[in-house]
């Protein structure tokens, strides 16, 4: 009996150790290599880029399910993009609500006749409508697949170009993120892929889907997702991005050699998380066969996205995440330990296992079992102190080395006020809000463990977030009506974070 | 019951691991808040920098302003981010003016220093602006950075000498466009296109002839921004000889002219979709009506490209009318074919 409550805690400090040793190992590949990037993206961001018919030309694919509130302003926002040659296909993946009809008077549509080629999966195409005044603009309109990735993989199928980007019909894009993202493939033919950051749009000023105003909201619970984000994007991605074993490129912000794509049969249908399943399947499939390729995260390519509100929404959000996760790095489960991509499959891989997957179970472990410890007397009052002064002493030095390193290359929020705000958050997200999460994840895991499925028809989206998210920030007013009783699985339309 | 964490060692570390990563936390917000107000005095002072720097290069556009400020070392960056986007979105004799304000501000100097000195992002910044001044006293300091590692420096470096020397510049960089393959074809465009046609042809229709099987598709699609006599010669001789599928789609991008029509009706049979893909392409530039049965043929084919782009080249040849393409849309034996040629109809329609 003794032994084995010696092994389990030992687990769990090794579990620990090896976690935040991780952790520190990203964060400072992030603080050298983030500065050095940007400085060598000055010309690229502070002078103006000609404009030629060799620059790669890209198709951006539009998820649309029940979009009518968000629809017009996302499309207008994209067609002010700073890119040469670009087309938008708005799939509209069987909406209940009118965003086909609000489209097609937005936009002038008129509908082609349907000559797409199929070499993915997904539900049948209805019609193809095309923008009598804005010749880059067509919209697909589909049977409901059910997914995200059933409506991307018939944008895949009707786009014209070879390198492709699907976004979600709520995301906002900086103009010169397509600019960005196309760099890599420009610099080194064998890039298949490259992601962006995911910015916090919750409190900043839009209008016609562009970002007038960065501001911070009020609300503590986004105010600690922004520096989940922070964490996220800019020393886990930078840091895994570095070493070439990007496990995540954003459903967000991602552009891809849509060739590449087909050849490993589009985005899976059987998981929510189709974005981070696709990346694994690449590096599969590429680390197969052998083949030389690159997966490029570009921290200066930006968009914004809005994030739940409420502890209720949150918690579905998490769960379906880490379920997700779960579930893409079972499918290509054959990366841990791969031959052929020892970086791959030696490092990143079991740590995205080990860590980021099976680390809630223990990280919840830990808690419950310090806390009846020290209740039941079997942990000192100076252990306990000392450990929860230990969590909290890296958790916040992690927080706030990714505020230094956003202030160091982006300097977004500009006020300092901003600034006392973030580093607050940053100090009390390690009092609550992370154990919280780590319970979420935790039912996460347990949920793919045991193959419960969240029914899309019983588990309804939180109308508040739709509500709350297309609040218009300059005059405060709802912009439209809200959809109820949208499924969580459409909500995985929504970005995933990992470290 | 005896617990790991109850070790005095584990206690201590745990302890003073805390207190260290505390410390360490309070540490970095204190150099937040100061990279903080650094970067506001930066930006409010660059701010008022561009805002009485602006007006005076817009005036000195009309003639150099009788006197000019000093720049600071500190505003050197500002200075020349502002100066070379001007350069960046001005005509060609206002250009000439921003460089006389740049020589009667020893910019060339300041350049050149930042280029020995600076890191990449006053190295990139300094090849520009010297680039811009078209200032020979760089030339061996650029050439330099031709064989740097680092593509941006490499790249820019190039097109700085051929704003310097056009002909020299293409001299050295012709064979090093076939020796790095990192070189964007796009960027190297850019530069080429700052040559003009002149003085690229004639170096790129040679080294295409004489490059490897691998390297010569790359220099074809180049050719495209050589004169047309020049380039289609050489096109002419590869697609006639080589059967390579790059190099053969590549020529058949560019070709322009009616004497090959042969050449490009025999690759519409080919058994790789892609030279099929090119040639109906190309048919649809210089094809004439006698095609037109090759091409409603083509608009079954197995690839959905090569379908897509023989509907449009069907639309294009010069008889063609809506009438006569909707009248082969219906009387098609072939479903996609039928489907592909509506949706060609709709395009033209939609575009009209």
């Amino acid at each position: 009996m003794l032994n084995y409550v010696l092994i389990i805690q030992w687990i769990c400090l090794l579990f620990f150790i090896g976690i935040n040793l991780g952790y520190f190992f990203l964060m400072i590949i992030a603080l050298f290599a983030l500065p050095r990037y940007l400085e060598r993206q000055v010309l690229l961001r502070d002078l103006p880029q000609p404009h030629t018919d060799f620059r790669l030309p890209i198709s951006l694919i539009v998820a649309a399910f029940n979009e009518e509130a968000f629809i017009v302003p996302s499309v207008r926002s994209l067609l002010q993009l700073d890119y040469s040659e670009y087309e938008i296909v708005v799939v509209n993946d069987g909406s209940k609500d009118d965003t086909l009809e609000i489209l097609k008077k937005e936009f002038s549509l008129v509908q082609q006749p349907v000559a797409i080629r199929q070499r993915l999966k997904h539900r049948p195409v209805r019609g193809v409508y095309q923008s009598t005044v804005y010749p880059q603009l067509r919209v697909i309109d589909k049977e409901n697949g059910g997914c995200k990735a059933d409506a991307l993989n018939a944008g895949i199928d009707a786009s014209l170009y070879s390198l492709i980007c699907p976004l979600d019909a709520d995301t906002v894009l900086n103009r010169d993120a397509p600019l960005l993202l196309v760099q890599p493939f420009l610099e080194d033919p064998r890039t298949i892929a490259a992601g962006g950051s995911v910015r916090i749009v919750n409190g900043c000023e839009l209008s016609e889907g562009v970002i007038q105003n960065v501001r911070l909201p009020n609300n503590p619970l986004v105010l600690f997702q922004i520096i989940e984000y922070l964490r996220a994007f800019l020393f886990a991605r930078v840091g895994w991005s570095v070493i070439d074993t990007l496990p995540i490129v954003s459903g967000a912000l991602g552009l891809f050699h849509k060739e590449s794509v087909i050849a490993i049969g589009g985005y899976n249908l059987e998981t929510h998380g189709e974005d981070i399943e696709l990346i694994l399947h690449l590096h599969l499939h590429f680390s197969s066969e052998e083949k030389p390729y690159r997966i490029a995260y570009i921290p200066d390519a930006v968009c914004w996205t809005e994030v739940p509100e409420t502890f209720k929404v949150l918690r579905r959000q998490r769960i379906v995440w880490h379920r997700s996760f779960m579930e893409s790095m079972w499918i290509n489960r054959r990366l841990l330990f791969h031959p052929k991509n020892r970086v791959m499959g030696l490092v990143c891989m079991p740590f995205q296992f080990v860590f980021e997957g099976l680390g809630p179970m223990v990280e919840v472990f830990g808690y419950v079992a310090t806390v009846i410890c020290y209740v039941l007397g079997f942990l000192s009052t100076e252990a306990f102190v000392s450990f929860l002064l230990l969590a909290t002493g890296l958790g916040l030095l992690l927080s706030i080395t990714s505020l230094l390193l956003e202030e160091m290359v982006f300097h977004t929020y500009r006020n300092t006020r901003n600034l006392f705000v973030l580093i607050a958050a940053a100090v009390f997200e390690n009092l609550g809000y992370r154990q919280l999460t780590a319970f979420w994840r935790f039912e996460g895991l347990l949920q793919w463990i045991f193959s419960i499925e969240t029914k899309r028809d019983v588990v309804t989206r939180n109308a508040t977030l739709q509500t709350e998210k297309q609040t218009d920030a300059a005059t405060g007013k709802t912009l439209s009506p809200a959809p109820v009783n949208q499924d969580v699985t459409s909500k995985s339309y929504k970005e995933k974070i990992t470290t | 019951m005896e617990f790991v964490t109850n070790s005095e060692f584990i206690i201590g570390l745990a302890w003073w691991t805390g207190v260290v990563s505390l410390l360490l936390s309070l540490l970095l917000i204190l150099d937040t808040f100061l990279l903080h107000s650094q970067i506001v005095t930066r930006s409010k002072r660059a701010e008022r920098f561009r805002a009485k720097w602006q007006p005076l290069l817009f005036e000195s556009l009309g003639g150099l302003p009788e006197k000019l400020p000093q720049i600071k070392h500190r505003d050197e960056s500002t200075f020349l981010t502002l100066w070379n986007y001007l350069q960046e979105s001005l005509r060609a004799e206002a250009k000439d003016e921003l460089n006389k304000l740049a020589y009667s501000m020893s910019i060339d100097s300041v350049a050149i220093r930042r280029l020995d000195e600076g890191n990449v992002n006053d190295q990139l910044l300094a090849i520009n602006t010297l680039g811009w001044l078209q200032e020979p006293r760089a030339w061996n300091r650029l050439e330099k950075f031709l064989y740097s590692d680092d593509t941006r420096l490499a790249l820019l470096a190039a097109k700085a000498l051929i704003r310097i020397d056009a002909e020299r510049a293409i001299a050295i960089l012709v064979p090093l466009l076939i020796q790095r393959d990192s070189w964007s074809v796009t960027v190297i465009a850019d530069m080429l296109r700052v040559a003009g046609a002149d003085i690229i042809s004639e170096p790129l229709a040679r080294a295409a002839l004489e490059s490897p099987a691998e390297d010569a598709p790359r220099l074809i699609r180049l050719l495209a921004l050589a004169h047309p006599g020049v380039a289609i010669p050489v096109v002419r001789k590869l697609i006639g000889r080589i059967s390579e599928m790059e190099i053969v789609s590549a020529c058949l991008h560019i070709l322009q002219d009616t004497e090959e029509l042969d050449t490009v009706r025999r690759l519409l049979q080919d058994e790789r979709w892609q030279v099929r893909l090119q040639a109906a392409a190309c048919l649809g530039r210089i094809g004439t009506e006698e095609d037109q049965p090759l091409l409603i043929e083509m608009t079954g084919d197995l690839e959905w490209w090569v379908r897509y782009r023989s509907a449009q080249a069907l639309a294009n040849l010069p008889s063609m009318n809506s009438e006569r393409l909707v009248e082969i849309a219906e009387n098609h034996p072939d479903n996609y074919a039928r489907d592909i040629i509506r949706q060609v109809i709709t395009e033209r329609q939609v575009a009209e």
